[in-house]
Formats: C-alpha cells, structure tokens, sequence
C-alpha cells in the first residue's frame, strides 16, 4: 500500500486522479484506519490531514465557514458554533468519545456519508453547502445533493471537500439534535433526530420547522411531510402526535444487528414529538397541551 | 472474627505490584520480546459448518520468510475436552463454528502471515448449520459430532440428539406436588450469548529449547492445564513442557478452561515453534477474539413453579438448553449448574428439572464468571417476582417467607451451617429504602437474590520459604488477575509470619516450580491457596520458632513473632530477631521451606457432615424506563453480600462491583449477534457493545459478618458471586416501574419497548 501526504489541495487532487478508485483519503483516520485493520487495503492512503488553512471555522457571508479538516472538538470548542449554530453544536458535543473528537474531522464525517453520521442531519437542517472541488474547478451544492447512498457522495473518487458553508439560522429560532444510541455518546446513533423552528410574531404558531433524521434511510434525510405539517400551526398533542407518525412514515430504516427498522421508526416517531415539544416549549414558553 | 485479633487481615493493603501496572511496567504476554521470534497467526474457517475437502499450504509455505504452515495431519491424532474429548488442536475433516481454527502460519513479519493465511487454500463442502438449541436437539437437525454419544446419563424418553451433556435434579415429588398447588406459574426465559472481553488479547509464545523441552508463555488463567494439553496435543512428554504464566490484563473465566479457552492457541503456537524451530508468538486480534475463543452461553430456560396460597413454595419443574457451542468445551459443567441453580436457593421440597448441554455451530463456552449462574438466576429471580406478583405479595416477605435456614438443604447442599439470605434481604430493601424513597414517574425497584455454591473442586498446594532475613518468597498455582494472589495470599504470610507484607513476595506461575493448581478460577483462589498458604506459613513459623527455642531457652509453644521478632510471649525483652534466627538456620536446614496443602476432599466431608455455609447475597435497583424509547437508566444500585471473613475489603468490593457491572452490561446491553448461518454480526468494540461508564450506576456495597466459610479464618469466594444477581434485579425493577416482564436479554432499549409495546403500555 502506497502512502501519499500532499501538501496542497491541488496536489492532492492530481493523485486522486492519477490513482482513481484505488486511493482512499485519510485525515482523521477514525473509519479509515478500522477499515484497514478489518477490511480490504486500499491500493493507497492520500493523507490530507497536513494541508495547511483547511481547518478554519470563521464567520463569512452570513454564516460559518468550517474547513473540512476541523476537528469535531474543534466545533465543539468553537465559540461561533456554540453560539451561532447551537445544533451543530450539540451534535458535536454527542460525538463518541473525547478522544475519537480530538482525531475525527467533519470532512471526514461528512465524506464517510454514512447515514449516521452525527453532523449530517444537523447540516441538512442548517442547509449548509458542500464546496466540492476537482482537478478541473470547484462548485458549491446544498448537502441536500450531496449524499448520494450510504458511502456515496458527489465527490466520486476524484472530488475533495474543500469547505462547508454554513448560513446563520433565522434569528430567534430554536434547534435541538437528539441521538438514540444505547450507550448514548459512546455508541453509533440507532436515530438521531434534528429539529429547528421559529415561532411566528404572537408566539402561537410555529414557522419554518426543519426535521432532519439520520440512521433511517440511504443517506441522512429531511422529512418534508412534517415539516409542512407542523409549520404555521400551533403545537398540540394531537398534531404532535401526528407529526411523530409522519415523521416515521418518512423514513425507511433498515434491519440489522444494533436494532430492528420497525424499532428504528418507533424512535424516529418518539424523538421527532420530543424534538417539536422542545422547540415548542423553547419560542413559547408553553408546554404542549 | 474481630478485625482486632489480626495485625494484617482486614486492612486496605496496595495491591502487590499495582503501581507497576498502572505505570505501564507489568510485563503482559504481548509485552514478551523473545530474540529471533516469528510472528504466528491462524487460519480460522469462515464457515460455521463445513466439510474440509482438503487444505492445500504449498503455495503459502513457498513465501520466503515463511517458516511453518501446520494443519492437523501436522500433529498427533489426539483430541481434548473435558466432558466429551471431541477436538482436536485444528480441525481436521470438519470445522463447527465460524472462527474454528484450521490452520496456522509462522512467518518473519506480521505482514508475511497473513499473506500467507490468504494463500492457505482450503476447499469446504459447506454443510446446514444450525444456531438454536431447540432446532439443534431436533431429528432434523444436522448432526455436529458423528462420533459423539448422547451422554451416559440421559434418562429414557428423550428424543433429541447433537446433546454433550444432561444434568437432571429430583427432590421430592415435584409432578404430584405441583398438582397440589394453590398457584401455578409457568415462564420460559432466555439468555443470549457474550464474551467476557477482557481488554487484553489473547496470547501464547513458544520456544524450543536446547535441551529438547519447549517452553511457554500464556495469559491464561490455568497454566497447568495449558502444560497438560499442550504436551498431549503436541506429542511431548509432561516434563518436557514448561509453561510461564505472564500479567494477565483480565480473564473472567474467559481465560480459564485450559487451551479451550483460547481455542487451542498455546498448542497452535508450540507446534509451530517446533516445526520452524524458532521461538513464535501470536497475538490475536479482538474481532479474532470474538468470534473464535470461549464465552458465556446463552440458554433458554422453562421454569414452572407451584405455591401456596399463603406464599409457601411446594413444587419446581423446569427444563434448561444450555449452549455448548461447536464442541463441548466447559458446556456441561456450566449448563448443569445452571440446572441447578434454576432450582433455586429456597425451601422448595419437591423439584424435578432437566438440563442439556447441546451443540451448535457457535463458538464455545467457557467458563465465564460463575458458569451457568446469571443465565439461571435472571430466570429463577425473575419468576420469583411473577410469583410474588402473582400472589399479590411483596417480593420480599414472599422471598423471606421461603428462605432457608440453618439444617435447611438446598440444590446441590445437603445442609446449611447457617443462612445469610434473610439477612441480605433486609439489608437490600433498607439500603435501596423499598417502600420508603418516594418513586418518580416510570420508576421502580428491583431485588434479586443469589448464590454460587462452594462445592467440589481440585486442591492445590503452597511452598513458603523464609530468607535468611526474614523475608518470604511464596509459591502458589494460581496467577494473578486481581483476585486473592497479590492481595490476600501475602497478607495471610505476612499475619501468620509476624512480618510486614512488603517482605513477601508471591511469584507468578512457572509450571517447572509452582505447586500444581487447576488455576484461578470458581472464586477458589482463598479456597485453595489461602488454606493451603495459611498451612505453609503456620509450617514455616513452626520451624523458625523451634530453632529459636535453643536460643532464648523457651519452649517453641510459648514464642511468638511480632513485627520480625521472636519474643517469649508475656516477656517480649527475652527476644531474637527473625533475620539472625534465618540465617542460622541455613547452616542447619538450608532455607526454611514450609508446605501446605489444601485438602479439598477433607474440605467436602467436613462440610457435609457439619453442614455448609453459603455465600448468598441480595442485590437492589433503582431504576426509571424511558416508555417512548425503552431506555432503562439505573440510577442506583446496592449489592449486599455475605462472602464470610473478609481479609481485604477493598478487593472484596472491587471484586463484587466488578462483577455486577460485567452482568449489568449483560443486563443493558451486551450481545453477541449472530445470523442464521453463524456468522458474528458484531466481532469489534464499534458493534460489542460493552457498558461504559456513563451508563453505570453508583454501586454501594455492603458485606454482612458472622457467617464464616470453609476459607482461611472463614472467608468464601467473592470472585463471581456479584455477577449472578443483576439481570433479574434489573428486570424485576422494569416489572416494579412498568408492569411488564421481560422474559429476554438484553433488556436493551428495542426489547423493553417491544415487552411495553405488546402489553399495550
């Protein structure tokens, strides 16, 4: 197995062209290196992790530009993030273990695509864009886009992400990240669950809500069903109830060893009411009656 | 006994070489850095049940820097086993379970075996597989063992086949009992399969030696079985097999039945030494660990059981399928004490149960952490709590109202010294405050009892030799992993010797020097090496004091050693110190060797006759269920234990906390997964979901005094005892909080929202 460490982006793109679906990039080495250890070698490692500048977290546009070589630790540590995007935040803050935070990088969590990764339900949510950059030029597409199949993004094996922008939520919105996970932190989610909504002028409707759901589908996924179905209206147990269905209906989780789909949407249904209820209670200071 | 009478027994020592591990200088099998070692690594089948074709190794042999490829035909046709003696040291003609070794390889680096493994081309002729013991007992079901017979003790009627093991129990009339009873309650429970994960992988070397003997290092728990069956597996005489024990980072029982409990891996490892003549070491890698060495069996146990309306037990009938796994392994012997235990621990005159050990094509059991004992008592406690339930009574009172007493018999004791559960049940529900902490919503309470009986086992000897300073240097067969060897033993020497216990010194295991011993394993390790360590010492200061006799014109009876000296009791001025006392006797007897001895079968009769004491324990939960996801959070947990004298309290405790978080993980959350074709769905730490621990409780334990063991000074074992309890207590604190049953572990988020889901809650 070869091992490359390019020290510019373009260098780094010239051998992923030059080695195709051989190379696999490695920063934080989390998945990569247990996937050397278990599964097949890689013809080769391109390690990115020492391409200078791409690890900045700093406000930019209207928002939070974050490097892809940004530790979660770093979001975490991130007073912007914290402040300015609290749902990032908490999904940062429920990612594994310190020292798997300390290593992982959002790129890398973001490239993995895997359906349950911790940030990428929040960044659907967020409607944050991918820079994606080739040999032959770079664009920006909405996350939305971006994830193609678990393990499968629009980079294909010869793209970088270069950037991930991320706008500033509405002000006076509210957003909650909930994660199902049996040992909590320190285990893969089962369903994470993101929700994001504002509270209309008189505080008795909520608007523009955002469910983003994770582990339960090909790729991490919006639920926009719910979404329609909640915005505008005031919150109640009946429609939170029937939100929680909805929401389930959304997603199409899959059966294997760490539980079964039908339990799966159970909890898509659970957190996606307790998601809404929290927001609920958050921009209107009641509880849902 | 009162703590005052001891100078040593009943304080907090440090744990004998504690900080060296913690500062990284323990030296651990895979710390073993032998000059010109190979690499080893093993072939494991792929298939959980298959014919092996043929094994072609030439194109792997042909790799320069290859210097062994073994299969079986490269070693003697000899098997082993305990109860059935149906494996040999890699499979040969037939594998059984995915991860069954068939294959291995010595190589220059670590690169070149597994290039090798890869280029060992074995032809399979795949074969059904079944996983389920009742699908595997059934005349349909393929047969994993063509020459093994159903075992000797089966009584008529059974029709079943692929069993290695049957244990029945009949006291009383337990059918004409039942049919007597004003409350019938029927149950089936089941337990599923985890491996004891103890941190540090498995690891063997091996060394041929000049003088034509070989020698061995393992992490096992047992080093003289390993020597045993490395010699019979290898070909070699006894002698000519020495087996060194290193650190052991955890073991479990996992590390304890001989080479079954690492499949083969000691023998594996010394025939490639023997045939690339070359020290070789193999490591093996946790996935590796997983899917291929000893575990925890599941079981699935049907128990019924007949009561009074007054809440008097009368009756028990039951059925235990014990998972043997791919070969009989420690099958038999944990299966028939979870029979037993399924029985339970009560006054119950009249039971008739039926266990059988069967096979299937998974990995193997082993001796995990009181064999059998959770697996029976999540069933047997749980269904005392739908009795009770059942009833309208408390758990306690309903507990109390059938516990036995001193002269009482129960499963496996024909009588008690005396009886401690009354007492751990009392203190339970008062430290965990049943009936009187104001619970929250979805919250509830638990109890469970347990016991782990002391019964037959193997004795084992102790040598103590005094220096010419005083000092002493203690032989024992059992290896160190935090249980008694490095903290009670040197403190039974230090006691009886009249010298600080940083003057002895317990060395590890070298088969070549150590008494033999059946290793660390039962929670025997006070049992054996305290008795037989207390007799050495008692031995050795017999023959200090009568050579100092001479000196200070006393008999021996009226001397004693304090602090190093040896005084004239009632006049400690008349006095000679220890060191001058030992180095004279070296011109008269050399070093001043005691031995001792534990003698188990004296031990049993004793017992018997003058009845037992037991070391029953009840433990407590607090918990509060999640009903949207099925979430259970323990919020506190309370073991109340009996294990008799307790020379080392904080070992005691660590040992009893250690034990009830292994089984509450088993509780919450530990699985082995396997699909129908017997593959390991989850072989590493991202999938084995082992408890962290945020998702422990504080655990406060308490021990209960006055009921001295068959131990030195009337300790018991503390080893495995913590781990029986916790699964029941924490489904019978969902049933407080829910009012559902659970009848199967884990109790894992998906299975109590299921169980909450099907009761309609």
């Amino acid at each position: 197995m070869d091992y490359f460490e390019p020290k510019t982006v373009s260098e780094a793109l010239s051998l992923l062209d030059q080695h195709g679906e051989q190379a696999e990039v490695i920063a934080g080495g989390t998945d990569v290196m247990v996937d050397i250890k278990y599964k097949d070698e890689p013809g080769c490692l391109v390690n990115i992790k020492r391409i200078p500048d791409l690890n900045a977290i700093r406000e930019s546009n209207g928002g939070v530009h974050i490097g892809p070589l940004a530790t979660i630790h770093e979001l975490e540590e991130s007073d912007i993030v914290r402040e300015r995007l609290p749902l990032l935040w908490q999904a940062a803050h429920q990612f594994a273990s310190l020292q798997i935070r300390n290593t992982a990088t959002i790129g890398g969590n973001i490239c993995r695509a895997s359906p349950s990764g911790e940030t990428l339900a929040p960044l659907l949510v967020l409607e944050a864009e991918a820079e994606v950059t080739f040999s032959d030029g770079a664009r920006t597409e909405p996350f939305g886009a971006f994830f193609k199949g678990p393990g499968q993004t629009s980079l294909g094996s010869r793209g970088l992400l270069t950037g991930i922008s991320v706008p500033f939520p509405a002000a006076g919105n509210h957003a909650v990240y909930l994660k199902h996970a049996v040992r909590g932190p320190m285990d893969i989610a089962m369903v994470g669950v993101a929700v994001m909504a504002t509270a209309n002028a008189d505080k008795s409707a909520l608007d523009d809500v955002r469910v983003g759901l994770g582990a339960v589908a090909p790729t991490p996924i919006r639920a926009p069903k719910t979404e329609a179905l909640v915005s505008g209206k005031a919150l109640d147990a009946a429609l939170l109830k029937e939100a929680g269905a909805c929401s389930a209906s959304e997603s199409s989780p899959i059966t294997d060893q760490r539980s079964s789909g039908e339990y799966r949407g159970w909890i898509v249904d659970a957190l996606t009411r307790r998601g809404l209820a929290q927001c609920w209670q958050a921009l209107t200071g009641k509880e849902v009656a | 006994m009162a703590k005052a009478e001891h100078k040593v027994l009943g304080t907090n020592m440090p744990r004998m070489g504690g900080v060296e591990r913690v500062v990284g200088k323990g030296i651990y099998g895979i710390d073993l850095n032998l000059p010109d070692a190979l690499c080893g690594g093993v072939l494991r089948s792929a298939h959980a049940h298959a014919k092996i074709v043929s094994i072609d190794t030439s194109a792997a042999k042909a790799i320069p820097g290859v210097h062994a490829v073994v299969t079986a035909a490269d070693a003697p046709d000899v098997r082993y086993g305990r109860s059935y003696i149906d494996r040999y040291i890699l499979a040969k003609d037939k594998v059984r379970y995915t991860g069954d070794p068939v294959a291995a390889v010595a190589a220059e680096n670590q690169a070149l075996v597994k290039e090798a493994l890869g280029k060992i081309k074995v032809t399979y002729e795949p074969l059904p597989v079944v996983v389920d013991t009742e699908e595997a007992i059934k005349e349909s079901a393929p047969t994993l063992h063509e020459d093994m017979p159903l075992p000797k003790n089966l009584p008529e009627g059974f029709q079943v086949k692929n069993v290695c093991g049957y244990t029945g129990v009949n006291i009383g009339d337990a059918e004409a009992a039942m049919a007597d009873a004003d409350v019938v309650v029927d149950e089936v429970y089941e337990t599923r399969m985890i491996h004891p994960q103890y941190l540090e992988p498995r690891v063997a070397a091996a060394r041929p030696e000049e003088d034509g003997r070989i020698t061995v290092w393992t992490n096992a728990q047992a080093p003289f079985p390993v020597r045993t069956e490395v010699a019979s597996l290898t070909g070699q005489p006894l002698n000519s097999v020495r087996v060194l024990s290193t650190d052991i980072g955890g073991g479990f029982g996992g590390k304890g039945s001989g080479v079954t409990s690492s499949a083969g891996l000691e023998p594996i490892c010394a025939l490639l030494a023997m045939t690339a003549k070359r020290p070789v070491m193999i490591v093996m890698d946790k996935a590796e660990e997983t899917i291929s060495t000893t575990i925890r069996s599941g079981a699935k146990i049907w128990i019924k059981s007949g009561v009074k309306k007054d809440g008097t037990l009368v009756a028990r009938q039951g059925k235990v399928l014990y998972d043997a796994g791919g070969y009989s392994g420690f099958g038999n012997q944990a299966g028939g004490r979870c029979t037993q235990m399924v029985g339970g621990w009560y006054r119950l005159p009249n039971i008739h149960m039926d266990g059988l050990t069967v096979y299937t094509n998974k990995q193997v059991c082993g001796p995990v952490r009181g064999p059998g004992g959770p697996q029976a008592t999540f069933a047997m406690e749980s269904h005392m709590d739908s009795i009770a339930a059942e009833l309208g009574m408390d758990p306690i009172e309903f507990r109390l109202k059938n516990v036995p007493a001193k002269g009482d018999g129960i499963v496996g004791v024909p009588k008690l010294r005396d009886s401690s559960l009354p007492e751990t049940l009392n203190t339970a529900k008062e430290k965990i405050g049943w009936g009187k902490v104001k619970l929250g919503k979805n919250q509830g309470i638990g109890f469970a009892t347990g016991a782990w009986i002391e019964g037959s086992g193997p004795g084992g000897g102790a040598v103590v030799k005094v220096n010419e300073d005083g000092s002493a240097t203690v032989h024992i067969g059992k290896v160190d992993f935090g249980t008694a060897a490095r903290f009670g033993i040197p403190m039974i020497v230090a006691e009886e010797l009249g010298i600080p216990t940083g003057d002895v010194t317990v060395l590890n295991v070298d088969t070549d020097a150590s008494p033999w011993d059946a290793g660390t394993v039962g929670s025997r390790s006070m049992l054996v090496s305290g008795n037989a360590v207390k007799l050495a010492a008692e031995d050795a200061r017999e023959q200090i004091l009568r050579m100092a006799a001479a000196t200070l014109e006393a008999s021996p009876e009226d001397l004693e050693i304090v602090d190093k000296q040896i005084q004239v009791k009632g006049a400690p001025s008349r006095s000679v110190s220890m060191a001058s006392v030992c180095t004279a006797a070296h011109n008269e007897i050399g070093d001043v060797i005691g031995r001792g001895y534990f003698d188990s079968k004296a031990s049993q009769v004793h017992e018997r006759e003058q009845g037992s004491s037991q070391p029953f324990t009840t433990h407590a939960a607090l918990v509060e269920v999640d009903t949207d996801t099925g979430n259970v959070t323990v919020l506190k947990y309370v073991c109340v234990h009996d294990v008799g004298f307790v020379v080392h309290p904080r070992a005691v405790e660590g040992q009893i906390e250690g034990a009830a978080a292994m089984s509450l993980g088993q509780a919450l959350c530990e699985q082995v997964v396997h699909d129908s074709e017997g593959r390991t769905l989850n072989p590493t730490f991202v999938d084995y979901l082992m408890p962290t621990i945020n998702m422990l409780p504080p655990i406060e334990t308490v021990l209960v005094s006055g009921y001295p063991g068959a131990g030195p000074y009337g300790t018991k074992g503390a080893g495995e005892i913590g781990s029986v309890p916790p699964m029941a207590c924490i489904a019978n604190a969902i049933y407080n909080a829910t009012g559902v049953r659970v009848r199967r572990l884990p109790l894992s988020p998906e299975n109590v929202l299921r169980a909450l889901r099907e009761a309609g809650k």
